[in-house]
């Protein structure tokens, strides 16, 4: 039989791939990220000298809304896994694009939200509020943006026919980074918009 | 022979065309949980509860969401607990580390100084 | 590669440091001007802590790492090369301040609000924050890649509790790293976006706290001086068995010591801030909890206590270090115990006590660093280091050492502080500073007689063969240099020092090591076979492994460049006035983004090795 060389076949000392495991490696090292840029909008917390304040700001329904898309683009990302997984590669490219799609939304539903924010008042330098806010938000959105530049990349090679059942790792890999960045949204959401200040 | 047997050969790819495994009914009904509770959250905000419940109700309910789509979304139920340790250790003492910086600015249990 | 790079930077820092050290050697000397002084302070520390005890232990575990366990290579070879050349161009933006006239002036520490832009205009900060986020990726790149490398690349039957205890120590600290970098990450971040897009993280106006950059920093900066010496420890915890010729003692003791350590170094950060006004109860917590912490070490000591007891020592130049590390470690702890009660660390804080506490420590790692370059040069040059002047160098910088940081403790607790360029006469000062500053040059003397040394090997040092000193470990069962796969054949491993098991049995019982039990590996040299290895070494069966050697790439240079590049650009937004570019800066940012990009592309679709 012959010997196959791809990465796939590499053993390992406890049967976890590689990739898998630096995935979610770089997944702790970035709660750490995440983590400290909410401790230090916790820190700062309802102590801003001056407006705009938070509950002058917010839309909820709205941003309820945007996170709720950002929710189903989890749904779609684990479906795209699921189908590569099956060696369904149409079905994979929709589900792919449609987790794009909805990420694209999320993105875009935010940089309404914080145009609005900002003609109301609210920018990075007027107060405590506006800095955390919006550097963490940002970074959030930022982490978003790689996700979807990565998903389209999927799904371009796949286009190429460089994506097929055999590199089904890689998309569960990229799916496990974009359902991370969905769960710091839903911390976020719930700590920066839900609780009570 | 011997030698590499000793080593574990990566879990393969599912079977192509396997209907075992396909997880998409499991997928949808996580989806449909997640969209109720963030229901249940919105809800929460909305009803005037009384401040420390408010915050204790959203605060499970934002974990709830967070434990699902890391165990189903993320597959983290039925992978190699060492992948579990690494994830999980790092998320408790960040969190650890956010509660004591809470505690050291005064934040923790109340708003700030000014409202 | 990295090995070259910190030892260039070894000297820098030391050359700074003889610049502290003349600049102090009298009272109210003028031959650093205080924004001089600043800069020379702040970057003898950042270089020694992030340059060269990092460096040296990136060295490590690129050359050590991968022959303990029996692997090939590490896990991702061009992550690995991308770590180094992060390395060096954030090294690289880290000095490049010195060209502008404006190097870090902040301390390694950069405390807020010191580093806010209306207090510090210039540079310094910008070249602090940028050079140490291109020095955390590398940082975190390798931890990445040193974990999956030991969880996922051991030989068989190396199971966790087998591998030896550097690598155990190397593994501990790359997961500190992988999670500790990233708390530093978010802090450069605040005080960046507060330099150029007038946020308030710290901008006391707005109603933020300045102390806060210290909870962040310290959240990182303690866990990162665990990430300094844990592989330090590591190092003698392999040197003394050796030259003792007995196994390490308590080894279980040891590998968990440095799991509490770890996990314990996230709860002693606002020890470092005890005089900063965090109240009775913060101070209460973080005192007992870093008096917790000196216990794990104190198992480490004490278990290296009873390896040496009995031992058959052979007091060679890498054992000389390693004895002197555990003393003066030892001393640095005890002064560390001291500041762990807070009141006795309201005398003691931003005095020259503290500054010999943490010469003691940390500079007490550059023992451990020796201890491991002279253990582990016969290995990958093939030649060994002379004794002779071993010795030589060894007294030099013990004798120095000591008559240097000694002395600081008396200065401290007479009330000399510390971050100062300089101080008045007739304090009772005077004296043991210049003591100090002369005995520093005998640190130096000593270096320099190790560069006579390493250069006099390099050319006519006789060789040394697979093992010149009779090791545990599996790196000594391969020829000096080891080749570029390392191991032809991945050996079984059923024991803990498996290659001193297979040379004297498991409990010592053969007293020679016997040829007929001397499996084939140690014998294969790089010119025998063309790299293929099978199962049953003497004969060739078409069906063996074959051995791959990844392909070199670019990629991980280009995408390190681009970063770095983009970090530059990131200094350069600062207006024209104070130097920058002002907003062409973003060209330069635009710019490194794209090679980035283009170079993460590339490196993607690259095919594997």
């Amino acid at each position: 039989m012959a010997h196959v060389h791809g990465a796939a076949e590499h053993y390992t000392s406890t049967g976890i791939h590689p990739s898998k495991l630096l995935m979610w490696l770089f997944l702790g090292s970035d709660c750490f990220f995440f983590g400290s840029l909410i401790a230090t909008y916790q820190a700062y917390r309802g102590q801003s000298l001056t407006g705009p304040h938070p509950h002058e700001i917010f839309n909820i329904p709205y941003t309820s809304i945007s996170a709720f898309v950002l929710l189903m683009s989890s749904l779609t990302m684990a479906l795209a896994v699921n189908s590569i997984r099956l060696g369904n590669m149409p079905a994979t490219r929709i589900w792919l694009l449609l987790t794009a799609m909805l990420g694209s939304i999320f993105v875009g539903g935010q940089v309404f939200e914080f145009t609005t924010f900002v003609h109301k008042g609210l920018t990075l330098e007027v107060n405590l509020f506006g800095t955390t806010f919006f550097v963490l938000t940002g970074f959030h959105g930022t982490h978003v943006t790689v996700g979807i530049l990565i998903l389209l990349s999927l799904l371009f090679a796949s286009l190429l026919g460089r994506l097929t059942p055999r590199q089904a790792l890689t998309v569960e890999v990229a799916g496990l980074y974009w359902h991370f960045v969905d769960i710091v949204w839903v911390v976020i959401f719930t700590v920066v918009y839900l609780l009570p200040y | 022979m011997a030698r590499t047997e000793h080593k574990k050969k990566p879990d393969p790819p599912a079977e192509v065309g396997s209907e075992l495994h396909d997880l998409t009914v499991t997928y949808i009904q996580v989806a449909v949980v997640l969209a109720v509770v963030t229901l249940l959250e919105v809800a929460t905000y909305y009803v005037a509860l009384a401040r420390g419940l408010t915050i204790s109700v959203l605060l499970v309910l934002s974990a709830i969401k967070f434990a699902l789509v890391v165990l189903y979304f993320m597959h983290l139920k039925f992978d190699n607990r060492i992948l579990a340790f690494v994830f999980s250790g790092p998320l408790l003492m960040m969190i650890a580390v956010g509660i004591a910086i809470m505690a050291l600015f005064g934040t923790l249990l109340y708003p700030g100084p000014i409202w | 590669m990295y090995g070259v790079t910190t030892f260039a930077y070894l000297i820098i820092g030391g050359l700074e440091a003889l610049l502290i050290r003349l600049q102090l050697s009298r009272p109210e000397n003028t031959f650093l001007d205080p924004e001089t002084y600043n800069q020379i302070f702040t970057t003898h520390g950042l270089t020694m802590i992030f340059l060269v005890v990092m460096g040296f232990n990136g060295t490590l575990f690129n050359l050590v790492v991968p022959l303990q366990i029996g692997a090939r290579d590490v896990a991702y070879p061009r992550l690995n090369a991308f770590s180094y050349w992060m390395f060096l161009f954030g090294s690289l933006v880290l000095n490049l301040g010195w060209l502008w006239g404006h190097a870090p002036d902040v301390g390694w520490f950069g405390y807020a609000p010191l580093t806010e832009v209306n207090i510090n205009p210039g540079l310094g900060p910008d070249f602090y924050v940028m050079g140490l986020q291109a020095l955390g990726i590398s940082s975190v790149a390798a931890g990445l890649n040193f974990v999956a490398t030991v969880i996922n690349h051991r030989a068989p039957g190396m199971s966790l509790f087998r591998m030896p205890v550097f690598t155990w120590m190397a593994f501990i600290t790359s997961f500190l790293m992988i999670f500790a970098l990233p708390v530093l990450a978010i802090a450069l971040i605040e005080v960046m976006f507060d330099r150029l897009f007038g946020t308030n993280f710290f901008n006391p106006a707005a109603g933020a706290n300045p102390i806060l950059w210290q909870h962040l920093f310290w959240i990182f900066g303690h866990p990162e001086v665990y990430i300094l010496v844990l592989p330090a420890m590591g190092v003698i915890s392999e040197v003394l068995p050796v030259f003792s010729r007995k196994p390490l003692f308590g080894y279980p003791f040891i590998v968990f010591s440095g799991i509490f350590i770890a996990l314990l170094s996230y709860g002693v950060w606002a020890h470092h801030m005890f005089a900063t006004g965090l109240g009775p109860v913060a101070n209460t917590v973080f005192g007992i909890t870093t008096m917790l912490i000196g216990i794990p070490t104190g198992v480490k000591i004490f278990n290296w206590l009873a390896t040496l007891w009995r031992g058959e020592l052979k007091l060679k130049t890498p054992m000389l270090f390693a004895l002197a590390f555990i003393a003066v470690f030892t001393v640095g702890g005890i002064s560390g115990v001291m500041h762990a009660t807070v009141p006795s660390d309201y005398q003691q804080t931003d005095t020259y006590f503290v500054v010999a506490h943490f010469h003691y420590v940390v500079a007490g790692i550059v023992f451990a660093i020796f201890a491991g370059i002279y253990y582990w040069w016969p290995k990958y040059t093939n030649r060994l280091l002379d004794e002779g002047l071993g010795k030589l160098h060894f007294w030099l910088f013990f004798l120095g050492f000591n008559l240097t940081f000694g002395p600081m403790h008396l200065l401290g607790l007479w009330g000399m502080p510390r971050r100062q360029y300089t101080y008045p006469a007739g304090l009772g000062w005077d004296f043991w500073n210049a003591f100090e500053s002369a005995s520093a040059f005998l640190m130096a003397l000593g270096t320099l007689v190790f560069v006579i040394n390493a250069v006099k090997s390099l050319r006519s040092g006789a060789p040394a063969g697979n093992d010149p000193w009779d090791g545990r470990t599996l790196e000594w069962m391969i020829p000096s240099p080891p080749p570029a796969y390392n191991f032809a054949e991945i050996p079984a491993v059923s024991h803990r020092d498996e290659f001193w098991a297979r040379k004297y049995g498991a409990h010592g019982e053969r007293a020679q090591a016997p040829a007929a039990s001397r499996r084939p590996l140690s014998g294969h040299n790089p010119g025998d076979g063309d790299g293929y290895a099978s199962d049953n070494p003497g004969h060739g069966d078409g069906h063996g492994t074959h051995i791959h050697l990844p392909n070199p790439s670019y990629y991980p240079l280009i995408v390190a460049f681009g970063i770095a590049l983009g970090m530059f650009g990131a200094v350069m937004l600062r207006p024209v006035e104070v130097g920058g570019l002002g907003p062409l800066g973003w060209a330069l940012v635009g710019l490194g983004a794209l090679i980035t990009v283009f170079g993460s592309y590339g490196w993607s679709f690259e095919p594997a090795g």
